[in-house]
């Protein structure tokens, strides 16, 4: 492996900031560094190119251990891009290129054409020659980025660590520098990344670490680290973990900080048994709001936008294969469930052939159930009128309660607790 | 090219700082004087006390002005670079507060000829070291030189020994006068001997530090950041701060304590040729001797036959210069 380190602890006087890491990178990879805010990301970054020194474990770069390496032989091997970039001295955008030339021109030799034409191609590659004579101070934060990149690739290092790099980007220039390095990852550079942006770091790194208090959670393939169990170890936060449909690359939503379990299940016998029947996206808004309840959903057809919401809050789910009918065994299902339910909640969703079943079920029970009606029924009846006579009988049943707002609605599922 | 402008400058600014003085001597005669002296004779046309007024006071004075200018002016680029800040001056870390210190202390128990005419050099030169010794030691933590450390550290020590210095003053009424002229700085009475040590300690600190310019250049983005660019940080950061201690507690000796050039020079040269070290090493070292050249003459002559410490004339001149440069700077927009 080019680069790995080995039972890696690191201490700030006394406190343990890394605590046993073993990590390998190869070639053909773009690492992203993951983990909360102290979880020791940076510190790892810096021991990784020898800038800290740990007295624990060691860092080896093409098997040299790094700790004997000179520094200049650590430079044309790994290139290192910091937090933040301030510079009391304005030098130009050419100089500060020139700067990343260091090691490869000798302190008494004078700078050969070959070096010239060298800084000429980066700038170039960086679309920066129009502003080679620009003082750094004088640049955008996104320029100023770009020039510090330039520099870092000017050293020809085979490995380039960036701390952070997207941070005071915007987002059209955080697609495009996310791109730049993949560009260099298939130029055969391993490139590692500490970064806080989940989304950005699902999106393009195909390799993720991720850090909490100093410990290696996990490390892998992004579809495998990227979970919803994962990050809520991590980061303490409920999210639901999503294929981007466009670029088949994940990405995840926070939606509701967790409560300590304790408030959820242990001093809590009674909780509330919740059905909801789905469809379509149409309980979206409903199923994140219900984690404090027991939970079930269905009947609904996998790859629903319902179905995968879900899935991802972990709820029980009766379900059905993509665009078939509802079968025997699933109403069977739903029956079982239904018996011991406290409340059933009918979302808003439209009914056609497929799904019809679910209203019939429903008008078989006795349970209450609340219907949550956004549009008439007739806007949403896809089955020549079938699903408005059961649907009005069922409206019309002394169990059964319509509300038209989220807000009714969770307040009625609230003062069902009393 | 400038450079080549600027070092012609100097030339002709020894030449005319030579013809001026409280005894006239003309162009053609000094010229003259110096080719016989470096070997192409081309007839005696002046007297043996030109000679001796040229040759013996006035040569050595005025090149010395030149080489203790330069070697400010270099001491100023590595300060700055090395704090990475513009408003520092070679004293700052205390070399010139200790020296002065010291010399006092010297004057005020008699001691001042105990080593001849150089117990005054070598007792400004020793405590300026000391002061840079205890402040190098404090500095260091457990990675790094802490370059914050160093400047607080200085600073305290600064005012440690300019307090002490005060203290000596107030109670020496008699050799108040002597103490303060050496503290003011100048170029009285400057030998020969004074200027080949001077030149001995100037040029090849100059040259070190101009190989050590693109260090200085990398590390304005910090010591990690230098260090992954591939700057051995410490033994460059080490190597920069004993020239630059040797070359101002050198200056500081034998001219005492001359304010400002460190400060001005490498502020002016970076406004004319931009902050790479290694135009800046050059060009503030010409520009510090040409700095100096003008001040002492200034001081030697404006209310003659009395001297005004040279360090005065540095202040009053490059204080409204500068200003100058500044504003003409804000209105071209360079600066905010």
């Amino acid at each position: 492996m080019p680069i790995e380190c080995e039972n890696i602890s690191f201490k700030y006087w006394t406190k343990l900031v890394l605590d046993d890491i073993s990590l390998q990178f190869g070639k053909g990879h773009l690492y992203g560094i993951l983990g909360p805010n102290g979880s020791g990301k940076t510190t790892l970054l810096r021991i990784l190119c020898g800038i800290l020194k740990s007295k624990y474990g060691q860092v080896v770069v093409d098997e040299f251990n790094i700790k004997k390496m000179k520094i200049s032989d650590i430079a044309k091997k790994i290139a290192v891009v910091e937090q933040s970039t301030s510079i009391d001295f304005d030098y130009s955008v050419k100089e500060i290129v020139r700067m990343g030339r260091y090691t490869h021109v000798g302190r008494f030799s004078k700078e050969t054409s070959e070096e010239k034409k060298i800084i000429n191609e980066i700038l170039e590659q960086f679309n920066l020659s129009e502003l080679e004579n620009r003082g750094f101070n004088t640049l955008s934060g996104g320029e100023q980025q770009k020039v510090i990149i330039a520099r870092a690739i000017a050293q020809q290092s085979k490995i380039l660590l960036l701390d952070e790099p997207t941070t005071h980007l915007d987002l059209n220039y955080q697609i495009e520098f996310m791109e730049r390095l993949r560009k260099y990852v298939n130029d055969g550079i391993i490139v590692i990344i500490v970064i806080h942006d989940v989304n950005l770091a699902t999106q393009f790194c195909d390799k993720i670490v991720l850090l909490k208090e100093g410990c290696v959670i996990a490390f892998g393939n992004r579809e495998e680290i990227i979970t919803r169990k994962n990050l809520k170890l991590i980061y303490n936060i409920d999210v639901i973990v999503r294929k981007n449909p466009f670029s088949n690359s994940l990405y995840i939503i926070p939606h509701k900080i967790e409560f300590p379990t304790s408030m959820r299940y242990n001093n809590n016998f009674n909780i509330k048994k919740i059905h909801v029947v789905a469809g379509g996206g149409a309980a979206s808004k409903i199923l994140p709001k219900l984690n404090d309840y027991d939970i079930s959903v269905g009947i609904v057809n996998v790859l629903d936008d319902d179905y995968i919401l879900a899935n991802e809050l972990n709820y029980r789910i009766i379900s059905e294969a993509p665009f078939s009918p509802i079968t025997n065994n699933s109403s069977e299902a739903l029956k079982t469930i239904l018996k011991n339910v406290d409340l059933i909640i009918l979302a808003n969703i439209p009914f056609g052939i497929t799904n019809l079943k679910n209203l019939e079920i429903l008008n078989d029970s006795n349970k209450k159930i609340v219907l949550f009606e956004r549009n008439p029924i007739e806007d949403r009846d896809f089955t020549e009128g079938i699903a408005t006579t059961i649907y009005n009988n069922l409206k019309s049943k002394s169990n059964v309660k319509t509300i038209n707002n989220l807000h009714d609605l969770f307040n009625f599922i609230e003062s069902m607790e009393e | 090219m400038v450079l080549i402008f600027i070092f012609f400058f100097l030339f002709l600014s020894i030449i005319i700082a030579l013809s001026i003085g409280s005894v006239q001597i003309e162009f053609f005669k000094i010229i003259a004087i110096i080719l016989d002296q470096i070997g192409f004779p081309i007839g005696t046309v002046w007297t043996s006390g030109e000679q001796v007024i040229i040759l013996e006071l006035r040569l050595p004075r005025v090149l010395m002005s030149v080489v203790v200018g330069a070697m400010l002016g270099v001491a100023g680029v590595a300060a700055q670079g090395l704090f990475r800040n513009p408003i520092v001056d070679p004293y700052i870390i205390g070399i010139a507060s200790a020296a002065g210190c010291g010399v006092s202390l010297c004057v005020v128990l008699g001691f001042a000829s105990l080593l001849g005419l150089f117990t005054i050099p070598l007792v400004s030169f020793l405590f300026a070291m000391l002061a840079i010794i205890v402040i190098y030691k404090l500095s260091q933590t457990r990675y790094r030189m802490s370059m914050t450390v160093l400047l607080l550290a200085g600073i305290a020590f600064s005012f440690f020994f300019s307090a002490f210095t005060s203290f000596i003053l107030y109670f020496s009424e008699d050799k108040v006068h002597y103490i303060l002229s050496y503290l003011m700085g100048s170029f009285w009475g400057a030998s020969w001997v004074d200027l080949y040590i001077v030149f001995i300690v100037m040029v090849p600190g100059t040259i070190i530090l101009y190989f050590y310019g693109r260090d200085l250049n990398i590390m304005v983005f910090g010591d990690d950041n230098a260090q992954s660019i591939g700057v051995n940080v410490e033994q460059s950061k080490r190597i920069i701060l004993i020239i630059m201690t040797l070359l101002t507690s050198t200056a500081v000796a034998f001219c005492g304590s001359i304010g400002f050039v460190g400060l001005i020079i490498p502020h002016f040269m970076r406004l004319l040729v931009g902050s790479d070290n290694r135009k800046l090493v050059p060009y503030s070292a010409v520009g510090g001797g040409l700095l100096l050249l003008w001040a002492d003459v200034l001081a030697r002559n404006l209310i003659s036959p009395l001297e005004i410490p040279v360090g005065i004339f540095t202040a009053l001149l490059g204080g409204p210069f500068f200003v100058y440069l500044v504003v003409q700077k804000k209105k071209s927009g360079e600066l905010m």
